[in-house]
């Protein structure tokens, strides 16, 4: 959330023992048995896939001019022609709906998969180094997550000229510190593992550990991770574009919507408002529903 | 405990000097330079060497870094040539309106989350509990923006309850005058800070409830009202305070988009118009000045901590 994210706090929430420390071992049946049994993780995937189909596929069937303005009918209200109404550039709505979701969706999923690989890699690697190595590299992690995400993220986008790669990377920027907080913790309990272990006597290489016994036996917390980075980077978005500092005209987004439609809410235009809001919702709680439920069916210590 | 509280004080201030590294970093990544970015693409090469000259950016950058700590602790944080005015006042300005509004907040959403969340605790998988659970994921998943539109749609615009803009004002004092128009950034500010307790209060006081001591307590015919009171509100609260150390930067970065749709005159504010002019010198020395502070403000609840949990303060 672009105001207090609260799983940004799982790590302090994980050491104060209010949620589960680690998600491993989880057997792969009882792992299948219980994502069945799980009904809020696949309700979650069936949204996602409707706002994407919604976002990708609906401008072809439902087609709206979403470039030229009409100034014949600004703020008009739903009505037949336009069912969400027409924006104070005169655009369809509804239309717009779906074009603002594209960059919404592909910003967070791209933003997410960056963060979380960046993340994956730097937390294993301070875990699996340890000492000063270890300390060195968890201190910057510390000193980014001091900064808060929102300040950093404005600072950002406001030196460099925001196009669509440059806000994955800006996002990722703030998001990647807490997979790597994260994969640091799987990776320090993992390390002293018998088969870790093994590896190690029988001369393994580091890049064998890291591959081949850490990241796949880390992977359910990772998923999980993703999840909610994705939704954390949609609002992050969403958040950017209210305030001024996303993609400019005429990208649109459901944040820079609900910024325009901030200029009407005295007009009683809901329409410009509603709409828009939900969407994000919608999806943010979509990923949010998936990664709570996996979160639940791979623990193994609730198995909720 | 002594040699806690040092590695906790050294840990801090660690972290400190690495924000000033990153925040030194920031400003050497601005376009061009300093000196081209702030004197513009027309300046001439004379000029850009005198400002270079005058700022220090002639030197080595260790040079630089050293010089930038000395001038931090001179509290020298910059100079903004868009207000004409030095940072360090247009902060000095700005700094107590957010502490106050991330204060009430904090206040508000603690409040609610405490007792909603030990409340579902004991009625577990009850009604309370599933729709309080049912909200605060919804709230976690709704931009602060829009939750903010929707309450100054139906509170101020529709019924006309609290105004629709923050008060104004250059002091505390003037914002308090005018209590009605703190209600609605607070609330909205205090409902995300809400949404991110309520489950871990209710996971902590989950755990609480089935330690032996509740059962003792029962055993011994302590009323209800008692044992959830003294005993298990006591104890939830105990790791839920580690986290308000955490959540202090996510806070901070919540009054950005609150300000800006409140025009509430604080520290976000003041950060987003800065973004918006581009200038530079305050969004350094804002961002510093709000990690500084978040560091702080964990470290003061850290020890907190350890006056409330005696497991610290002896082990």
């Amino acid at each position: 959330m672009a105001q207090l994210r609260p799983e940004e706090m799982s790590v302090e929430a994980m050491e104060a023992g209010l949620l589960p420390m680690t998600l491993l071992g989880a057997g792969r049946r009882s792992w299948r048995i219980r994502l069945k049994r799980n009904r809020g993780a696949v309700v979650g995937a069936s949204i996602v896939l409707f706002m994407v189909l919604f976002c990708f596929v609906g401008p072809h069937i439902y087609p709206s001019d979403q470039v030229a303005t009409n100034i014949d009918q600004i703020n008009s209200a739903p009505s037949a022609a336009n069912p969400l109404g027409t924006d104070g550039n005169g655009f369809n709505i509804l239309g717009r709906l779906m074009v603002g979701g594209q960059s919404a969706l592909e910003v967070g999923l791209a933003a997410a998969l960056l963060s979380t690989v960046i993340g994956v890699v730097w937390g294993t690697v301070a875990g699996l180094a340890g000492g000063v190595v270890d300390a060195v590299m968890m201190r910057i992690v510390d000193g980014l997550l001091a900064i808060p995400a929102l300040f950093l993220l404005l600072f950002l986008a406001s030196i460099w000229k925001p196009d669509t790669a440059t806000l994955i990377v800006v996002i990722s920027v703030v998001a990647w510190l807490i997979p790597a907080r994260l994969l640091r913790g799987e990776t320090l309990t993992l390390r002293v593992r018998e088969y870790v272990e093994a590896v190690k006597c029988m001369g393994g290489t580091n890049r064998r550990i890291v591959f081949v016994h850490i990241i796949p036996n880390a992977i359910g917390t990772i998923i999980v991770n993703a999840n909610f980075q994705v939704a954390d980077s949609i609002l992050l978005l969403a958040g950017l574009s209210f305030l001024g500092l996303g993609l400019p005209l005429p990208a649109v987004n459901w944040g820079s919507m609900l910024s325009d439609g901030l200029n009407y809410l005295y007009a009683g235009y809901w329409w410009q408002v509603y709409p828009a809001g939900l969407c994000i919702v919608i999806t943010v709680l979509a990923f949010n529903m998936i990664g709570e439920n996996l979160r639940g069916s791979l623990d193994s210590r609730t198995g909720t | 405990m002594v040699r806690y509280l040092i590695t906790r004080i050294g840990q801090a201030i660690l972290v400190v000097l690495i924000v000033t590294l990153l925040v030194f970093a920031m400003n050497h990544l601005l376009p061009g330079n300093p000196a081209r970015s702030l004197l513009g693409p027309r300046a001439s090469p004379l000029d850009l060497a005198r400002f270079e000259k005058a700022n220090g950016y002639n030197e080595s950058i260790p040079v630089q870094y050293w010089d930038y700590m000395i001038r931090l602790l001179h509290g020298n944080l910059g100079f903004s040539y868009k207000h004409n005015l030095s940072v360090a006042t247009l902060i000095s300005q700005d700094l107590p309106k957010t502490v106050l509004l991330v204060a009430l907040a904090f206040a508000f959403g603690l409040a609610l989350a405490i007792p909603i969340g030990l409340y579902q605790a004991i009625r577990v998988t009850g009604r309370f509990d599933k729709f309080f659970t049912g909200l605060t994921f919804l709230l976690y998943a709704m931009p602060s923006f829009w939750l903010a539109l929707l309450l100054i749609y139906g509170l101020a615009i529709q019924l006309h309850i609290f105004p629709f803009e923050a008060p104004q004002g250059g002091s505390v004092g003037s914002i308090l005058a005018h209590p009605l128009g703190l209600v609605l950034p607070v609330v909205t500010l205090g409902l995300g800070i809400m949404a991110g307790f309520v489950r871990y209060v209710r996971s902590s006081a989950l755990d609480s409830l089935v330690q032996d001591y509740v059962i003792a307590c029962r055993a011994k015919g302590m009323t209800e009202r008692r044992l959830i009171g003294r005993h298990v509100l006591r104890n939830s609260i105990v790791p839920v305070v580690t986290l308000l150390g955490a959540s202090i930067p996510y806070a901070l970065s919540g009054t950005i988009i609150i300000e800006a749709v409140f025009n509430f005159p604080g520290m976000g504010l003041l950060f987003w118009n800065a973004a918006q002019t581009r200038d530079f010198a305050v969004l350094i020395g804002c961002t510093l000045v709000v990690a500084t502070g978040a560091v702080i403000g964990s470290l003061v609840v850290d020890l907190l901590y350890m006056v409330l949990d005696p497991r610290v303060r002896t082990g």
